[in-house]
């Protein structure tokens, strides 16, 4: 039997490759009966959700007027325009 | 090959500079270091521009680039001379978790409508300081390989990792650093 403590590394391993799917089985099992493992599993899915979210909340940025003049100064540097 | 406006070399820093930009800060968390990878994928792109097809477009090819190019920014940077002690990888956090046998000694409180967090400003400060806190090379590898494009050959040997193994951990220790750091500095404020 798989303790918490493995639990939440394999589910977290699940997020990064695929795991075999006696292992799935076996963290599936574990959450039917461990509600604390289950809201881990819920926290850190919702931190990758977040990270991956991370693009769309900055669309406003962009590069400042400064640092455009920079990089337009070394392609003209280059002498490739 | 027809060249639109939008093909043109010399209005690529005007038509992808901000996207290229946004891209690289994510993933390099430096704004002068992303500066410099817009100028090199940029430059790149301009002396291989007679060898773009035509098949993608110029804003996925540049991407393209750009990805090489943070991939060698990180091989360049690599970690080696620091390698993570037991106090990076959350040993005492994991030791104070877990009693003797693998079992949760704390209780874990339902996060209180995280999606909502979301929409809050103050919440991505947070989350941004959480980061922060991590140690570098750990905060740098979650976002490499969340927002998916490093494989795990190329983390690993960034890192100076001789297995996956080594990095499936670590990862795990980063998520639950960073869930504990979330957890204190945001929903427990809620
Ligand atoms: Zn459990």
């Amino acid at each position: 039997m798989l303790k918490c403590k493995q639990i939440t590394e394999l589910a977290s391993n699940s997020l990064d490759t695929s795991i075999p799917w006696l292992k799935r089985l076996q963290i599936k099992l574990h959450l039917m009966m461990c509600e604390t493992c289950y809201q881990y599993i819920k926290q850190i899915k919702f931190i990758q959700n977040t990270i991956s979210g991370i693009e769309k909340h900055q669309e406003n940025i962009f590069l400042s007027v400064e640092a455009k003049k920079r990089i337009q100064a070394k392609l003209n540097q280059a002498k490739i325009l | 090959m027809p060249h639109t406006t939008q093909d043109n070399p010399e209005s690529w820093l005007d038509n992808y500079g901000d996207m290229l930009y946004r891209f690289a800060l994510v993933r390099v968390r430096s704004e002068a270091t992303a500066e410099d990878l817009v100028q090199d994928t940029l430059l790149a792109g301009i002396q291989a521009f007679d060898k773009f097809s035509g098949q993608s477009s110029v804003r996925t090819w540049l991407t393209g680039i750009l990805k090489h190019k943070i991939i060698d920014h990180f091989r360049k940077n690599r970690y080696d001379s620091q390698s993570l002690n037991d106090s990076d990888l959350g040993e005492d956090l994991l030791n104070s978790q877990f009693d003797q046998q693998g079992k949760w000694q704390i209780d874990l409180v339902e996060w209180a409508t995280p999606d909502c967090s979301l929409n809050e400003q103050q919440f991505w400060h947070v989350f941004q300081q959480c980061l922060d806190r991590l140690p570098k090379k750990m905060a740098d590898l979650l976002l490499l390989r969340t927002l998916g494009d490093v494989s795990s050959e190329d983390c690993c040997q960034v890192l100076g990792y001789e297995t996956t193994n080594q990095l499936w951990v670590t990862l795990s220790r980063t998520r639950m650093k960073l869930r504990q750091c979330l957890d204190v500095k945001w929903f427990e404020t809620k």
